[in-house]
């Protein structure tokens, strides 16, 4: 469209113009029918000046004459904006026309374009097909060729064969003559081998006997050793099950022994302390004596009964030793039952010094 | 089967060694305290007419506390009086934290007979130690008391008692200016049942027990004169061994009985002689310009230890029995004079003057060391119980000479009973022969 317009700035103008004036115009309402004519043209300014008749009439003639011009001249003029009112809606219908040839023009070419692809398409087409024949006449050629070789490799081989049965038979004929003539002493050959093989069959036999023997040993005893160490596995697994069985009880009864022994222990220190106390060793005993006293207690820590395992070499000593664990009795028992069955039985050891 | 028999074996080596763990617990007893064991003399009952003519209980009583190692009970203390093993109830004594309990009673069987009997308990065990019925005469009832007390003795510590021996010694008595009167007597081991075997109104001085206890060597100035005698204890009977002009003193016996060591200053100082008794040969042993007196035998009859003040003061010194050089062997004091062999030959008992105080001191042969076991301060004449447990020696108390007794180490002192006039030159007799 801008094209258009850029083409024809005139008639825009004037398009434009008339619009505007037809706008005016409705705008002052005018009666566009020809009584309204008078701010249509360039009328001139009315001019009141007093005259004689003469004068008046001459300036009515006068006027009269210069209205009839001017009537004219509107309608000159009108005719001529109707003109170019015409002008301007032909100048339209033209460019519409133009515009449409224009599209009409454009749609025939893309219909061209179209045709010609399609037509270029049907070309390749038909290009693909040319060359599809020409691959297939091209394998078909080889294919024949092929066979042809084939063909002639077999001719070649049957003449081959011809040529080498003819060559056998004539090198059979040799050679029969030739085997007849070793067939004696071959066949006392093949006594002597026959003896041998027989001999070497029997021999084989037996070391096959020997082999198949061994064989059969060595499996039994792979199978043997395989069962062997399965069973070591069991046994490994079910002693290692045991063995954490036993680590378990073991851990627990350290455990529990653990109590125990605390408690004795301080029981020892309470025993050792009343015994020390209660014992009174004789006046003038040589350095150097000890000896051990096995105790026996009942629950409630008295002594049941107190002997001399391990003598000094001097009764009184030794005496004085056992006196001091019945002096000290009761002796200090623990209440737990296992702490107790340890303090049963026991041995003091006696020494003076420390 | 192998294997289970290996699995028996070790399973009983488990078991083994289980009870061995728990045989194995020791409880390590040191320290305790030296002293006398407690035990509990009863007073023994009387089965007879009037009044128990010796309280044997008390003498062992005594016997056992005079020893340093036995702790008898207080009478007031006894809780029972019991007199056989039937009467005794064994709680009674634990309470009293006693070790033994001896009770027994005496019986009379005749005009002038008894029968002593006696049991000796381990009182927390309830049992009895030893029990014996013992005959005896009137005059012999302490005697038997003192027997027991060896049996006790023997029985409690292992080693013998020295209970039932007899000691010699010399009084001396002033009546008056003109008139004092010296005597030897022999007594029992507790000073008891004293006899005067020798009167006389010049000096006795160093009795010496023969080694079978028949006999006392001693010297005495009844001729004015030094003279070496020996007396047959029992019959009375003497003789004259060594009447030398000069000092004839200190006799000593060997071991065998065969010699008799003396002092004589026949020769100029005074020097120890060795005089055999079978053959009367007289031997010189030192010569030494030096006073050397005093001598007693090692129990082994080798060597014999005297006095000598070659070095300055009064030592003890050691010379072989034939002769030789002799060895000093004390070095503590300025006085060490009068020496005693113990029976094992460990130890020599002397006079250990220091600062103007003598006391009994021991000498261990085996470390070198010298130990006072006396107070003080004028002790004199040690002399060793032939077990080697006591030691008597001659005490200044109250202005006059007495006898005491003084257990090895010195733990246990006590004066014995009093005798007329003042006590010197004591001497314990040896074991009596059974």
């Amino acid at each position: 469209m801008w094209q258009v317009l850029r083409e024809h700035p005139r008639s825009l103008l004037y398009a434009l113009l008339v619009h505007l004036v037809l706008l005016a115009l409705l705008v002052v309402g005018v009666d566009w029918r020809p009584k309204a004519s008078a701010t249509a043209g360039q009328a001139a300014p009315v001019q009141a000046v007093v005259v004689d008749q003469a004068k008046v009439d001459a300036e009515m003639r006068q006027l009269k004459r210069a209205q009839s011009e001017k009537q004219t001249q509107a309608e000159e003029r009108l005719k001529k904006l109707h003109a170019q009112a015409e002008k301007a809606r032909q100048d339209r219908l033209r460019e519409q026309r133009r515009l449409a040839e224009l599209e009409h023009k454009r749609q025939q070419q893309a219909e061209q374009q179209k045709q010609a692809a399609e037509q270029a398409a049907a070309k390749l087409k038909a290009q693909q097909a040319a060359e599809a024949a020409r691959l297939k006449k091209l394998k078909d050629d080889q294919a024949a060729l092929e066979a042809k070789n084939k063909a002639e490799q077999q001719r070649l081989a049957k003449l081959e064969a011809q040529r080498k049965a003819a060559e056998e038979a004539k090198r059979k004929a040799a050679a029969e003559a030739k085997r007849k003539a070793e067939q004696e002493a071959k066949r006392k050959a093949e006594a002597e081998a026959k003896r041998k093989a027989a001999e070497e069959a029997k021999r084989k036999a037996a070391a096959e006997a020997k082999r198949k023997a061994e064989a059969e040993a060595k499996r039994k005893a792979a199978e043997e050793a395989r069962r062997k160490a399965r069973e070591e596995a069991q046994r490994k697994a079910e002693a290692a099950l045991q063995q954490q069985l036993a680590a378990e009880q073991k851990r627990l009864a350290a455990q529990h022994q653990q109590a125990v022994q605390s408690e004795v222990n301080q029981y020892i220190a309470a025993i050792r302390q009343k015994v020390r106390r209660n014992w009174i060793r004789p006046p003038g005993t040589p350095d150097g004596l000890s000896c051990v006293v096995s105790v026996s207690l009942i629950p409630g820590g008295d002594v049941a009964d107190a002997t001399i395992v391990k003598s000094s070499g001097n009764p009184g000593f030794d005496r004085s030793a056992v006196a001091a664990v019945y002096r000290a009795a009761p002796l200090p028992m623990p209440s737990d039952p296992d702490a107790m069955n340890q303090m049963r039985n026991f041995n003091f050891e006696f020494t003076p010094e420390s | 089967m192998r294997l289970a028999f290996y699995a028996c074996l070790l399973m009983t080596g488990l078991l083994l060694g289980s009870r061995g763990a728990d045989a194995a617990l020791t409880i390590q007893i040191t320290g305790g305290t030296e002293g006398a064991q407690p035990i509990a003399v009863v007073p023994f009952g009387w089965a007879g007419p009037g009044k128990l003519p010796t309280d044997v209980g008390k003498v062992v009583a005594d016997d056992l506390r005079r020893s340093g190692r036995f702790a008898p009970l207080a009478d007031k203390d006894l809780v029972a009086h019991p007199h056989t093993g039937d009467e005794v109830n064994f709680q009674n004594w634990r309470v009293l934290r006693v070790d033994n309990l001896v009770v027994g009673k005496v019986q009379a069987t005749g005009p002038d007979s008894y029968n002593v009997q006696f049991q000796l308990f381990d009182v927390f065990q309830g049992r009895q130690i030893i029990g014996y019925s013992i005959p005896a005469n009137g005059s012999d009832l302490r005697g038997v008391a003192h027997h027991i007390s060896d049996l006790i003795y023997k029985s409690l510590t292992g080693e013998r008692g020295a209970f039932n021996t007899r000691i010699a010694y010399v009084t001396t008595d002033r009546k008056s200016k003109n008139d004092t009167v010296y005597e030897l007597q022999v007594a029992d081991s507790d000073g008891f049942h004293p006899q005067t075997i020798l009167r006389s109104s010049q000096p006795i001085m160093s009795p010496a027990w023969s080694p079978d206890g028949k006999q006392l060597a001693y010297v005495s100035f009844e001729h004015h004169r030094s003279q070496i005698f020996i007396q047959n204890v029992a019959s009375g009977a003497r003789h004259v061994v060594a009447s030398y002009p000069g000092i004839d003193g200190a006799p000593a016996w060997s071991p065998d009985g065969k010699r008799l060591a003396m002092t004589l200053s026949k020769d100029g100082s005074p020097d120890i002689y060795i005089l055999d008794l079978s053959t009367g040969h007289l031997r010189r042993l030192t010569d030494d310009p030096s006073i050397d007196t005093e001598a007693a035998w090692m129990p082994d009859g080798k060597s014999l230890v005297f006095t000598s003040d070659r070095g300055g003061g009064p030592q003890i010194y050691q010379i072989s029995a034939d002769g030789g050089q002799a060895k000093r062997l004390t070095f503590d004091g300025n006085y060490n004079a009068g020496a005693s062999v113990s029976p094992d030959g460990s130890d020599i008992a002397m006079v250990h003057g220091s600062g103007g105080s003598y006391q009994i001191a021991v000498l261990d042969l085996k470390t070198g060391l010298l130990q006072t076991v006396s107070k003080g301060p004028l002790d004199e004449s040690p002399s060793f119980a032939p077990n080697g447990s006591m030691i008597l020696y001659a005490a200044e108390h109250g202005n006059r000479g007495v006898l005491a007794t003084v257990s090895e180490g010195g733990r246990a002192g006590q004066r014995l009973v009093a005798q007329q006039g003042d006590v010197s030159e004591p001497a314990w007799g040896p074991f009596r022969t059974q």
